[in-house]
């Protein structure tokens, strides 16, 4: 299983470009609980006036709430989850409670590619107590002119693909906060159907000993390594590291790892962006009608 | 035939006013890049009022103009930057620290299944001077180390120890000719401070472009391989009580075979969440770390609003970065790294021994 995983060609190396400006955002963790909160952010990259779409998807029944916002040139936009935001003369962005993802689109106003690709963002969840989880939001580029009908179809065509595989390079210690985030690549939120997706993992620690495993999930997940299978610990893989690699079955996935450390006498945590291999095509559906 | 010749001419006059008036179809004009640094004093650009303006969304019924494309800095965005978070053939940890009771855990990935070498060049910010070691990968394989003994948990050596703070750039030297061989790794750091804050960030990747050999040069030129990112884009809090993060800036350009080090002034363009501008500047060598308080423009009391989008632009060679989130929380104080969005594309040179 592990020989056939690796041995797999990835179907192609056209893996979707990060850190550049884009046309949808995915944030795979927010949390805001009393204890956690999120400060979200959001950039416009441009010298133009966007409009954003965006939905909150919460882990609990994956269920969606959507808003509006406008952005002008250059400007950055910051919020807690908690509270939302008001954005002057542009739109009211409701507050979350619990733990999900956040997708956001562009509405261009134009077909030009360059009304399309023109946000980024990040988001920082931290405790009270100062821990924090930082990151920046996996984002797809327009690739080719076209009006907003509000289907972004990442297909590699249309907008960069879903990636094939995520790779993280994670800290072993089970009997710490090391996690991982999984949310679905393929988003319907006009039916509110969510995806059941199956992810197989393959572990690689540092002296190239392999194993592998699966689980199962539905929109949104955050578990432990050592909840996808029991052998995934320090003691078992024998090193502080391991290269995961994970590909979702019958749907693309996105990703974010926790790093979670002992030093001086304290925990942290930090954010661990996922690193992208390959692409394969999905689909996120936002219901359109923009609030005029 | 007198009436006829007037009306003739009035038709012409007519047309020609027509012409004139008619909507043009222009492409954004691209401003001529000027090299001239600003002086270094905050100035502003638009006097901070807190009525922001909503400017009407254009529409493609408007008129005939395509766009014009508002530039902050004034100098002409070309080039394409590096994609990130990809397999890669140059990488660049702009952080890392053992420096003040600090240490900092180094990771290095190879995501191909073929072995890789690897030469890494820890870069000193009190000297600018380089040490540097190899480290080779199997397929697939994770590799860390702490920096401050350069050893495993388990003891085992796999780079000599750093001491101090500066930066960490890693190249592949590929095994073939190949563009797999040389787009194998990636990377990332979490520097552990005292205090209870840990900064983790992926490591800046860069791709080799084209098959060939390597020849102790990085012609990071978006041919052989992709180019610097011409200006970085951050998205911070400003500075304001219980809350200061930092700067850090290094040179994309980098002769570390004769250790020559050159030097340059970064400029800023500061946007609040009223869309209105500053802009100020500073200098660079081989390492910059800078809290946001040296930084006039990225105060609170200067800049007027919380969230800021900063844009970062060195003028004689690109830079690259990250920013050091750091903000009070009910019971401690939460820090975290800020990777920047990147921007149009600048040739430059590393020169490794």
């Amino acid at each position: 299983m592990a020989a056939l995983f690796v041995l797999q060609p990835a179907d192609s190396q056209a893996q979707p470009p990060q850190k550049l400006p884009s046309a949808l955002l995915v944030f795979p963790l927010l949390r805001a609980d009393g204890i956690y909160d999120t400060r979200i952010d959001i950039l416009n990259l441009t010298g133009l006036n966007v409009e954003v779409q965006c939905f909150y998807i919460r882990s609990e029944a994956c269920f969606e709430v959507g808003f509006f916002f406008e952005l002008t040139p250059h400007q950055p936009v910051s919020w807690l989850a908690s509270q939302g935001a008001f954005v002057p003369f542009s739109a009211a962005i409701p507050p979350f409670f619990g733990e999900g993802e956040l997708k956001c689109g562009i509405v261009a106003s134009r077909p030009e590619v360059e009304f399309h690709n023109a946000i980024q963002g990040r988001a920082t969840v931290f405790a009270q107590t100062g821990q924090t989880i930082s990151y920046g939001a996996t984002a797809f580029r327009r690739l080719t002119e076209g009006e907003p009908t509000g289907i972004f179809n990442l297909n590699g065509s249309t907008y960069t693909a879903c990636p094939n595989r995520l790779h993280f390079q994670v800290l072993t210690d089970e009997t710490l906060p090391n996690d991982l985030v999984l949310v679905t690549c393929d988003e319907d939120l006009i039916t509110q159907t969510p995806k059941n997706i199956t992810v197989q993992f393959q572990v690689i620690n540092e002296f190239e000993q392999a194993f592998s495993a699966s689980i199962g999930f539905k929109c949104f997940d955050r578990r432990a390594l050592s909840e996808v299978s029991s052998f995934f610990t320090r003691p078992i893989l024998g090193t502080d590291t391991a290269h995961v690699i994970l590909r979702g079955v019958g749907g693309g996935v996105l990703g974010l790892g926790i790093d979670a450390v002992q030093y001086d006498s304290s925990l942290r945590t930090a954010g661990n962006e996922g690193l992208m291999e390959g692409n394969r095509s999905a689909t996120v559906k936002f219901p359109s009608g923009i609030p005029q | 035939m007198a009436e006829f010749y007037r009306i003739l001419v009035g038709l012409m006059a007519l047309f020609m006013q027509m012409l004139n008036s008619a909507p043009t179809f222009q492409l954004p004009t691209p401003v001529p890049p000027t090299a001239t640094p600003v002086p270094p004093t905050v100035t502003y650009t638009q006097a901070p009022t807190l009525t922001a303006t909503k400017t009407p969304i254009p529409t493609a019924t408007a008129t005939a103009t395509r766009f014009v494309v508002e530039n902050p800095l004034g100098v002409a965005i070309t080039g394409e930057p590096p994609a990130q978070n990809q397999p890669s053939a140059f990488l660049v940890y702009p952080l890392v620290s053992t420096a003040n009771g600090a240490d900092t855990f180094i990771e290095l990935l190879n995501m191909t299944n073929a072995p890789v070498s690897v030469k890494c060049i820890f870069i000193n910010s009190s000297n600018c001077r380089g040490l540097d070691f190899f480290v080779n990968l199997t397929a697939l394989q994770p590799a860390s180390w702490t920096a401050k003994s350069g050893k495993t948990s388990d003891g085992v050596r796999i780079a000599p120890p750093f001491i101090g703070q500066g930066e960490l750039k890693c190249l592949v030297e590929p095994r073939s000719v190949t563009l797999s061989a040389h787009n194998a790794i990636q990377g990332r750091a979490l520097v552990n401070e005292t205090g209870g804050s840990t900064i983790g960030y992926n490591a800046i990747g860069i791709r080799r472009l084209i098959p060939g050999d390597f020849g102790g040069s990085l012609d990071l030129d978006g041919v052989t391989y992709e180019q610097c990112p011409d200006r970085l884009h951050f998205q911070v809090r400003a500075q304001q009580t219980g809350s200061d993060s930092e700067l850090i800036l290094v040179p994309c350009t980098e002769d570390l075979e004769r250790v020559t080090v050159g030097t340059t002034n970064v400029q800023f363009a500061i946007i609040n969440e009223f869309e209105q501008h500053t802009s100020g500047s500073t200098s660079l060598n081989c390492y910059m770390r800078r809290s946001f308080s040296q930084i006039s423009p990225l105060r609170r009391s200067i800049s007027g609003t919380d969230s800021l989008h900063a844009i970062v632009r060195a003028i004689n060679f690109p830079v690259m970065g990250l920013v050091v989130n750091r903000f009070q929380t009910a019971g401690g104080m939460s820090v975290s790294s800020n990777t920047p969005y990147l921007e149009g594309g600048r040739s430059a040179n590393v020169t490794v021994p």
